[in-house]
């Protein structure tokens, strides 16, 4: 009972802060209606800008570090979406749903490789947030992980409150459901895009930022965040924010229990993402709506 | 129209070319010696060398290979230590005159971790380049496919820090090693491990040869003294979070956690079993068996000190006159500590280089001969051979021992303090060579 | 031009024929490791034209190609490695293996849209890839599976250079005529527009499916080849940046025209070989390039060039000015 508990508190922790980033990816689906796939790469440059921050202003604490790369990374975002994606909707692509996933992709390929070649290839690590191992009862869990955890708590809160009760977000949200009906009662739907790019592009930035200290960054740190923020908006539903947060929850549990009981211990951790892609193609197959979604794909 | 467009946007392309083919980062090596990166198929990233110009082929250099891993998915952390300690070896025998009165090139191919380009490289370096011999290689995976390639080929190789034992275990003519073989190796830590009275065993393991091969030795060696409660996980060297598995083994916590992973992993499964209370804790003990990378304390904290580990190598206690000089050339010209395979790789180049120097020719059968006979005091000590076809292998002994130095050291070292450098760490083992207790427990 | 308006054949094929004979006589000017570099690139030419068959004519934006790769590599290795066939049946299994997948993949995604195809591609990718990976016993995982080499024991690469300069030959040649055909006018009204297809009779079903049979089939015998050629194969070959890669060298040079697809999957790998010293800004390099492309250039760099300079592709047959992109 105690394991079970344990691996249940590790996967819940996880799985908020994945939903955090998923949320991110929700909102990009939401607004703009693209799947972003360099995702993943936005996760990656969040804690290489953390990692860069704390090592150049020394005495920098890495929990002040994380907003200004995440607001670091939301920049970035935003200069892509006004250069590559903002012609989509002033109807200068042709073919404009190949062209995003196109140009997503595009974008993943060109900053996992540049990232590559501006960082090195060495493993690297921003200090702890906090440098000692929590115990709760029976449960051990890092400083680091519990932080990051209550941090994306946190960050949700926030934003639901944002998304519900703002002005700003009752635009976005009128952007998401009716792009011309937004447009007659004078919301500038093309702005609103490019605030929902950055905003979810930082989400991502702001993930990596808060796992830096627990994983290290590498290049291709972001490869496997990717894969599964894509896999927990399928699950809770494209376009859902109830649906990320809950998919991001069920996916971080999956991916704990199923590491701790597979059969084959000598194997389980291989095939711990795996466990996520099946449920994925197994939703896309069965119930493309995913639990929250909307009807049509 | 499409067509001004598109020229337009080729014009642009190699303007943006132009200026990223300046902003590369900065050239690691001088020009005196003329090195080239050897890419094979295109995959991720290499070490840029400055390349002056095409080299000539001319007859007046000695071309020799190196190979080791620049780029992921292999370790090119230490990839890129042997190719510097190469470099170093190479200017420095350059200086002092060359061999035979010639200059020596070093073209060094990255075999980026990956079986399929290693086989790639080594050819290409044996057809293209034309390479008189070959030095170096980290990965086991990668050396299993090298030594074939060089046999069919009739091209002497000096293997650094593959540990497969099968590789001289074929006593191919061409094929020689300064690293320990597994065995000889997994005999040294399975003795220590009994020693240090350790009685049930998890060993992670990264999904690969080596990961295989290790933890099969240690479950077999360990065996052999009677303690069978021994189990292995394998997992991917670039998985990001060991929690789930560290939480299974937990369950019933070992004497020790052994990690056989080589690279960033290592420091992941100490900060994650830290993190639980797993280890190292008075109860569980943990060997990492690479723990000397640079960014080991910067990837671990505090979770990294009583870590026992593998080196390779002479530990600072045991430095000779040409140990020192190269660690503090090294520290001086790169910027920091080389770990144990850059000794290898420093001192292999060397015994490649005097063989054909004592050959006085670069035909490759009479390298063999040399470097069979060699002795050659290194920085790891001094290196020979034993057997051969100079001195045959006798019935009943190991047949990796053939062109095998028979006494690579092998120490087993622990951290005692955070932060402590490798030559400060504790040595352990050998017995007769230990600076501190068996092992020191949180 | 005056030769061929006399000679009567269009231009495309004297073109054709040129090439042909380029390629046939490269080996004697060039040294044995370009011409492994050349193989190579003939191997992405194959996948980089299959796959701009199907993402540009059928409109299937699918992430799966070099999944199918591996099927054709890992069949027929497995196949080798189990019950000893000689290479050629090996590598038919193999064709065939990747177009059963390719069947079943492409009856799966039929209702998907094309986010939904891409995601889905790229699970199927994945859990291929971690299966390969994580079953060490069957697959040799990352150590390597050792393949029979096609032709045995020959050092020379000539054999192989010219055995897949006729694969590519036919690939090309079968791509093309697809493409001219009745399948790929119904395969491009499915790409415009599939209801109103739908609604003029065009068989949905059958087509888009065959249209991934076909190019499973294409990349599963690339795959295979690899095989047989490298004598190596890990899981390392379908890695999403290689599946990347393809799609880049597809799109730069041209996704509807087949032909600059597949000489822009040529030219990016001999490119990327002589470009080795930018070390790891090349890939950088193509990455901008595509990303632009994509932008500014949205029919590819090497087609809008074979069209002005050549009349060359299907879509410029009969029509000189091409309609797309207002500017």
């Amino acid at each position: 009972m105690d394991y079970f508990l344990a691996l249940t508190v590790t996967g819940l922790v996880m799985g908020i802060i994945y939903a955090l980033m998923a949320l991110g990816l929700t909102l990009i689906f939401s607004i703009l209606k693209i799947v972003n796939f360099a995702h993943g790469e936005f996760y990656m440059l969040g804690g290489y800008f953390t990692y860069y921050l704390v090592n150049h202003f020394t005495g920098l604490h890495p929990l002040i570090a994380v907003p200004i790369a995440g607001l670091g990374v939301a920049l970035i975002g935003l200069f892509f979406e006004l250069g590559f994606i903002r012609p989509i909707h002033l109807d200068k692509i042709e073919r404009p749903g190949e062209y995003a996933i196109l140009v997503t992709i595009g974008l993943s390929f060109f900053l996992m490789n540049i990232g590559l070649a501006i960082f090195g290839p060495y493993p690297h690590r921003p200090p702890s947030f906090f440098d000692a191992p929590v115990k709760l009862g029976f449960i051990s869990i890092s400083a680091d992980r519990l932080t990051a955890g209550v941090l994306s708590v946190l960050l949700l809160l926030t934003l639901l409150i944002l998304i519900n009760k703002t002005w700003l977000g009752k635009a976005l949200r009128a952007v998401s459901q009716d792009k011309q009906a937004a447009a007659i009662i004078g919301i500038n739907h093309l702005r609103m895009n490019t605030l929902g790019f950055a905003l979810g592009t930082g989400l991502a930035g702001l993930a990596g930022a808060l796992l830096a200290p627990s994983f290290g960054v590498t290049p291709d740190v972001g490869a496997q965040p990717s894969i599964r923020s894509y896999v927990i908006i399928v699950l809770g539903g494209m376009g859902s924010i109830p649906g990320s947060i809950i998919g991001g929850i069920i996916i971080g549990l999956v991916e704990s229990l199923g590491a701790g009981y597979f059969p084959d211990p000598s194997r389980g951790l291989n095939y711990k993402t795996a466990f996520g892609l099946i449920i994925f193609a197994l939703v896309l197959l069965l119930r493309p709506r995913g639990l929250f979604g909307r009807k049509e794909l | 129209m499409k067509m001004r467009r598109s020229i337009y946007t080729l014009l642009l392309i190699f303007a943006m070319s132009a200026l990223l083919a300046g902003c590369q980062s900065t050239p690691i090596v001088e020009t005196v010696v003329v090195t080239q990166i050897v890419n094979v198929e295109s995959e991720p990233q290499t070490i840029v060398i400055t390349p002056t110009s095409e080299p000539q082929k001319e007859s007046d250099t000695i071309v020799i290979g190196g190979l080791g891993p620049l780029s992921a998915p292999g370790n090119y952390e230490a990839g890129t230590e042997m190719l510097q300690a190469s470099e170093m070896a190479v200017r420095e025998i350059n200086e002092a005159g060359g061999i035979l009165g010639k200059q020596v090139e070093l073209i060094f191919g990255d075999t980026e971790g990956l079986p399929e380009r290693a086989a790639a490289v080594t050819e290409r370096l044996i057809t293209q380049n034309e390479v008189v011999g070959l030095s170096g290689e980290y990965h086991s995976g990668q050396g299993l496919v090298e030594y074939e390639i060089a046999h069919n080929y009739g091209i002497p190789i000096v293997f650094a820090e593959v540990w497969a034992d099968a590789v001289t275990a074929s006593q191919y003519p061409e094929v020689f090693r300064i690293a320990p073989t597994m065995e000889y190796y997994s005999t040294i830590s399975a003795n220590y491990m009994v020693e240090a009275g350790w009685k049930s065993m998890v060993f992670i393991a990264e999904d690969t040869d080596y990961g295989h091969l290790q933890t099969e030795e240690w479950t077999r060696q360990l065996a052999g003294h009677g303690v069978t409660d021994v189990q292995t996980i394998f997992a991917d060297a670039a998985t990001e979070d060991f929690t789930p598995i560290l939480q299974r083994i937990q369950q019933k916590p070992p004497d020790l956690l052994g990690i056989a992973l080589t690279g960033v992993g290592t420091g992941r499964i100490l900060r994650q079993a830290c993190d639980l209370g797993l280890a190292p804790t008075a109860q569980t003990a943990v060997y990492a068996a690479d723990a000397q990378y640079p960014e080991y304390w910067e990837n671990t904290g505090a979770c990294g000190n009583y870590a026992v580990f593998t080196y390779v190598g002479l530990p600072k206690s045991l430095w000779n006159e040409r140990t020192r000089a190269f660690m503090e050339n090294f520290q001086e010209t790169y910027q920091h500590q080389p770990g144990g395979h850059a000794m290898e790789a420093y001192d292999a180049i060397y015994v490649l280089l005097n063989a054909i120097e004592k050959a006085g020719t670069t035909e490759p059968a009479a390298v063999i001969n040399a470097l069979e006979v060699l002795e050659y005091e290194g920085v790891l000590g001094k290196i020979w051979f034993e057997y051969g076809s100079h001195n045959a292998l006798p019935e009943g002994e190991k047949a990796w021992l053939w062109h095998q130095w028979p006494t690579p050291n092998v120490f087993i070292l622990q951290y005692t303090e955070e932060n402590q450098s490798v030559e400060d760490a504790a040595v352990v083992y050998p017995p007769e060579r230990s600076t501190g207790p068996v092992y020191t427990s949180p | 031009m005056k030769i061929t308006q006399h000679l009567r054949v269009p231009k495309p094929w004297i073109i054709g024929v040129l090439a042909l004979c380029a390629a046939l006589v490269l080996p004697l000017f060039i040294k044995s490791y370009w011409l492994h570099v050349i193989i190579v690139a003939y191997l992405y030419a194959i996948l980089a034209s299959s796959w701009s068959f199907l993402a540009g004519y059928a409109g299937q934006f699918s992430f799966g190609h070099m999944a199918f790769m591996a099927i054709g590599a890992y069949t027929s290795g497995l196949l080798g490695k189990y019950i000893a066939l000689p290479p050629l049946l090996d590598i038919l299994a193999g064709t065939l293996a990747a177009g059963l997948a390719g069947f079943v993949i492409g009856y799966l995604v039929l209702r998907f849209k094309a986010a939904y195809l891409a995601l889905f591609t790229i699970a199927f990718s994945e859990i291929l890839r971690m299966v390969l990976k994580g079953e060490t016993q069957i697959t040799d995982g990352d150590h390597g599976l050792k393949v029979v080499k096609l032709f045995g024991e020959t050092i020379s690469r000539l054999p192989y250079y010219y055995t897949i300069l006729a694969v590519l030959g036919v690939v090309l040649v079968l791509l093309f005529a697809l493409s001219s055909s009745r399948i790929g006018m119904f395969l491009r009204a499915i790409r415009e527009d599939e209801e109103a297809a739908y609604a003029r009779g065009v068989d949905i079903v059958h087509y888009k499916i065959l249209a991934f049979v076909i190019t499973s089939m294409m990349a599963g015998l690339s795959g295979s080849f690899y095989a047989h050629y490298i004598g190596l194969i890990t899981p390392s070959m379908m890695v999403l940046p290689q599946m990347g890669l393809v799609i880049a060298m597809a799109i730069i040079g041209g996704v509807e025209n087949l032909a600059a697809a597949a000489i822009g999957g040529i030219l990016i790998q001999i490119s990327l070989e002589v470009l080795r010293e930018l070390g790891a800004w090349r890939l950088v390099f193509f990455g901008a390039l595509l990303v632009v492309t994509l932008r500014f250039a949205r029919n590819g760099l090497l087609a809008p060039l074979f069209q002005h300079l050549f009349a060359f592709g299907p879509r410029a047959e009969g029509r000189k000015e091409t309609l797309v992109d207002g500017d």
